[in-house]
């Protein structure tokens, strides 16, 4: 064994413990599961208005008000909801859009593939979040428009990464078997090429999930993204910025949650990347 | 070099004007009628004509771009639909201050950054890597709004250190313009710094246990030499790519800190003239941000020509 | 106890050498207890498959480890008789470079890519012999030369990619004898390299050692290519030191089983034409999954229960070679108890 090899395996010494790994898919499971079940759980409507307005925590209220009187328990749940199922609909759309352009581009080559690529990296000129703003914008505020914002920003990084795997991919022995056989090219990028970059597509999808997640707050946040009267995190703390000095814990509330659900992700996401690099 | 460079700007071009029809294509696609707007409540069609004619919105949408290239070329950027200021003048108010915060925010991120990710990186695996590994993470999650919104909640609110929002000019005197900038820099770097560590500190951990390295131990050269020539010198190449999206993050996030600071900058004005469908301003103001993005991320390319030997010769064939 | 070598005064000395590496929190033995010695001047190889230890082997003994990464045990290990064992760093930056100089497998790795040839031969120099840039350079410019690389002006400020293999692996020996070292070790020197190269490598640095009167240990998996560099052989298997002896003496009458075994396996080595290849029956070994005693007791043809006690160094032939010994309780015929 040479000296690179042997000393390469002496130094991967122990990883962070995995237990934080799967502490933060259980923090995720239950955040979803709570999120899932907000409409059934026996609390207020989340645009019930009372008299207790800007109520510090108490045992009515377990998160105070706001500051028409609505629970801010409710709120969050719902807002939490908001933000998980929005986030899912944009990494849906943009896996679907990105794996497609990235297939296509990937296995056909030539002038389709450059100009894909082209139209991406113009794309990925902008930063993604003023892309999200700029495409809100358009699309104007809602929550479809704003998943569909999102599913726009997420596409490029998704087409880029599965043409990359698909270019490899296409060099392999069994693609030009297939194509010999006379396989049509939609069946050969399905059933063949697919399932060989699914662990690519998988860890890029949770990845742009936080992406997506911390986006859609900050378009809400600014008023572009979902409006009132649905409950989200975002404009919530947009409302909670008035109150700064007089209801902390309007302004704590919100971001705790979203910044929790968002750590988890991103603990999750980091798991999943490492456990896919040692598979490949 | 110089063929590597010129080839970068070269590809540089059509990006950006690929990304410029986009922007005015775009804004023209936005719901909408900044003519209607304008009109005032219950306004007649010919008024709603008359300021369509005026504003030029009533040529095709090809010609509205070449004469906008070209008032782009001479520096004229229409004017705001929303004040009749031209574009430019708020344009170059408004990146200054954007530039101030972005600066600071950028020295801020590489010093925090730069100095966890050296120190986790020489220590791999221990307790102080678990910790900074463990604060990185919860930076990278903090929404940069929130933060923010904390971050005056506390500093400037409760504890009246800093204010509460606005830039100070600069005839406020340093000590003023710094406390203007504090809390909004810190917020942009909390976000930022995390992620410089991060790659610095892998990118450290590999060096260390790399072959030159070791050579360099093996040749007797001192530590202290062999972390500045063999380490943090081979480190500095892929930190590089990271500093592409810290600038799409300062970017970017500038845009939600200057909304929470009310920070007159380039950010504030692009969401403001959002809302009012201010067409010149937001078309203007999308322009400079990915210019600059842009534009950064050239630099960072020609940085890595100058850093590695190896990318500059495969451009001088 | 070891049969003592009666070589010439041991230059480089190590006794009683084990190395553990750190792995997930507990220890994992990688070199048990290797002693050997090696004259001034003197070449040394050290053979064996991978996973051998032979590199580790030659990692310790240059001071390669680090304390975070491995645990280094030993009686003794000495250079001339400094002790290399108890170095405190400044003693240890001394000699690394200036009195051992290491050669490394990879010469693509082994350098820094972002440095230059020029800058990567002078830095280390200054270091340790205090010359002022030009000076350091002018010795570049000769070392360059005598390792056979043409053109020297254009190449010291060449980057590494720039080269072909077996260049880099001329610039990483010239590196390696910028201070005049005392003694080179050389991991796996050819072994990266073409074989068409190997044979110029070899060249090189026999005419190095005989006109520096280097003293040399060459680490190699390539028994072939050995016969050719060094006077004297150490066999290693599974960390164990399994048979030692001047070249000739173990090529012609090698004395443990593996060794027998490991000729057997390299056609250009069988002795007479009733050469075969026997294969080692059984698996490589696993490091920390070793049995009790010798470790190639799965694998070997003369196993007896009398070798769950690892044996010593035995000579092979004590009346005509003290010097030829192996590791095994069949030599010598100390088999019948």
């Amino acid at each position: 064994m040479t000296s690179e090899a042997v000393l390469s395996r002496t130094t991967k010494a122990a990883a962070s413990p995995d237990f934080v790994f799967w502490a933060a898919a259980l923090v995720l499971a239950g955040l979803v599961v709570l999120a899932s079940v907000a409409p059934i759980l026996p609390m207020p409507s989340y645009s019930a208005m009372s008299t207790a307005r800007l109520a510090s925590p108490n045992p009515a209220h377990w998160f105070g008000t706001d500051q028409f009187g609505r629970d801010l328990l409710v709120r969050v749940l719902f807002g939490l909801r908001t933000s998980l199922w929005i986030g899912a609909l944009g990494v849906t759309a943009s896996t679907v859009l990105g794996t497609a352009v990235g297939l296509i581009a990937g296995y056909t080559g030539g002038w389709l593939d450059t100009v894909c690529m082209r139209a991406l990296d113009s794309l990925l000129a902008f930063p993604s979040l003023l892309l999200a703003i700029g495409v809100a914008a358009i699309l104007g505020p809602g929550a479809v428009s704003t998943a569909l914002a999102l599913g726009i920003v997420g596409v490029p990084q998704m087409a880029r990464i599965v043409r990359a795997g698909t270019l490899s991919e296409s060099q392999m022995q069994y693609v030009e078997a297939a194509r010999s056989v006379g396989t049509k090219t939609g069946s050969i990028l399905l059933r063949h090429i697919l399932p060989n970059v699914l662990h690519l597509i998988s860890v890029q999808m949770v990845m742009f999930f936080v992406v997506a997640v911390l986006t859609e707050a900050s378009l809400s946040f600014l008023g572009l993204g979902i409006q009132v009267p649905v409950p989200s995190l975002g404009s919530m703390l947009k409302e909670a910025r008035d109150y700064v000095g007089t209801a902390p814990w309007f302004v704590v509330a919100p971001g705790a949650a979203l910044t929790l659900s968002v750590l988890a992700l991103n603990i999750f996401a980091d798991g999943l990347r490492t456990h896919a690099g040692s598979r490949s | 070099m110089l063929a590597y460079i010129v080839r970068r700007v070269l590809q540089f071009i059509p990006v950006a004007l690929l990304t410029s029809v986009i922007i005015f294509v775009g804004v023209r696609l936005a719901p909408g009628d900044p003519a209607e707007l304008l009109a005032g409540p219950d306004p007649s069609p010919q008024v709603v004509a008359a300021i369509r004619e005026k504003l030029g919105l009533d040529q095709s949408i090809p010609l509205q771009f070449v004469l906008w290239l070209k008032g782009l070329a001479t520096g004229d950027l229409g004017r705001s639909m929303v004040n009749g200021l031209p574009v430019s003048e708020l344009l170059v108010q408004r990146l200054g201050a954007t530039f101030e915060l972005a600066i600071a925010a950028l020295i801020l991120s590489l010093l925090a950054g730069g100095a966890l990710g050296i120190a986790a990186g020489m220590r791999p695996n221990s307790l102080l890597d678990r910790l900074i590994s463990a604060l990185t993470a919860l930076g990278l999650s903090l929404p940069l709004f929130w933060t923010g919104i904390l971050m005056i909640m506390f500093f400037a609110v409760q504890l009246r250190w800093f204010p509460v929002a606005g830039q100070a000019p600069l005839s406020a005197g340093p000590l003023a313009v710094l406390a203007s900038l504090a809390l909004p820099a810190t917020t942009i770097a909390i976000g930022n710094a995390p992620v410089i560590a991060r790659f610095l500190r892998n990118e450290i951990v590999e060096m260390r246990r790399s072959d030159h390295v070791r050579t360099a131990y093996a040749k007797g050269l001192p530590s202290h030499v062999i972390v500045r020539d063999y380490v943090v010198r081979n480190s500095l190449i892929p930190v590089l790519t990271v500093a592409g999206i810290i600038l799409g993050h300062l970017i970017g996030g500038s845009a939600v800190v200057e909304i929470v600071f009310s920070w007159p900058g380039i950010g504030q004005l692009l969401v403001t003239a959002l809302s009012n469908r201010d067409y010149s301003v937001v078309e203007g103001a999308m322009i400079v941000a990915v210019g600059a993005f842009l534009l950064a991320n050239l630099l960072v390319d020609i940085g890595y020509g100058l850093l590695d030997p190896r990318i500059r010769s495969s451009y001088d064939k | 106890m070891n049969a003592a070598a009666r070589t010439a005064v041991p230059y480089f000395d190590m006794r009683g050498l084990s190395v553990f590496y750190r792995s997930r929190g507990s220890l994992v033995r990688i070199v048990d207890r290797v002693s050997f010695s090696v004259a001034e001047g003197q070449a040394l190889g050290i053979v064996g498959e991978s996973g051998s230890g032979k590199s580790t082997l030659a990692l310790a003994a240059a001071g390669l480890l680090r304390p975070e990464e491995a645990l280094i045990e030993a009686d003794q290990m000495t250079l001339g008789g400094t002790d290399l064992l108890r170095m405190s760093d400044a003693t240890r930056a001394r000699i690394q470079g200036r009195r051992i100089g290491f050669v490394f497998q990879n010469p693509h790795t082994a350098l820094n890519p972002l440095l230059t040839i020029g800058r990567q031969l002078t830095d280390h120099v200054r270091w340790h012999m205090g010359l002022s840039q030009a000076d350091a350079e002018a010795r570049a410019v000769t070392l360059l030369g005598e390792v056979g690389i043409g053109d020297i002006r254009r190449r010291m400020q060449s980057y590494p990619h720039e080269f072909s293999g077996g260049m880099l692996q001329r610039v990483t020996i010239a590196m390696a004898l910028a201070c005049d070292p005392e003694l080179l070790i050389a991991d796996e020197p050819t072994t990266a390299l073409d074989a068409s190269v190997q044979a110029d490598i070899v060249d090189l640095v026999t005419r190095l050692r005989q006109d520096r009167r280097l003293t040399l240990i060459w680490i190699t998996h390539d028994l072939a290519l050995l016969q050719h560099v060094v006077d004297r052989v150490a066999v290693m298997y599974a960390g164990q030191l399994s048979e030692m002896g001047a070249t000739d003496a173990v090529y012609s009458a090698p004395a443990h089983p593996y060794t027998k075994a490991l000729l057997s396996s390299v056609r250009s080595l069988w002795r007479d034409e009733e050469g075969k290849f026997e294969v080692i029956p059984g698996a490589p070994p696993t490091p920390g999954r070793l049995p009790t005693g010798c470790a190639f007791q799965p694998r070997c043809p003369l196993v007896r229960s009398r070798c769950i006690q690892t044996p010593p160094l035995l000579p092979v032939d004590p009346q005509h070679d003290g010097e030829h010994l192996a590791a095994c309780w069949a030599v010598n015929g100390t088999y019948a108890q």
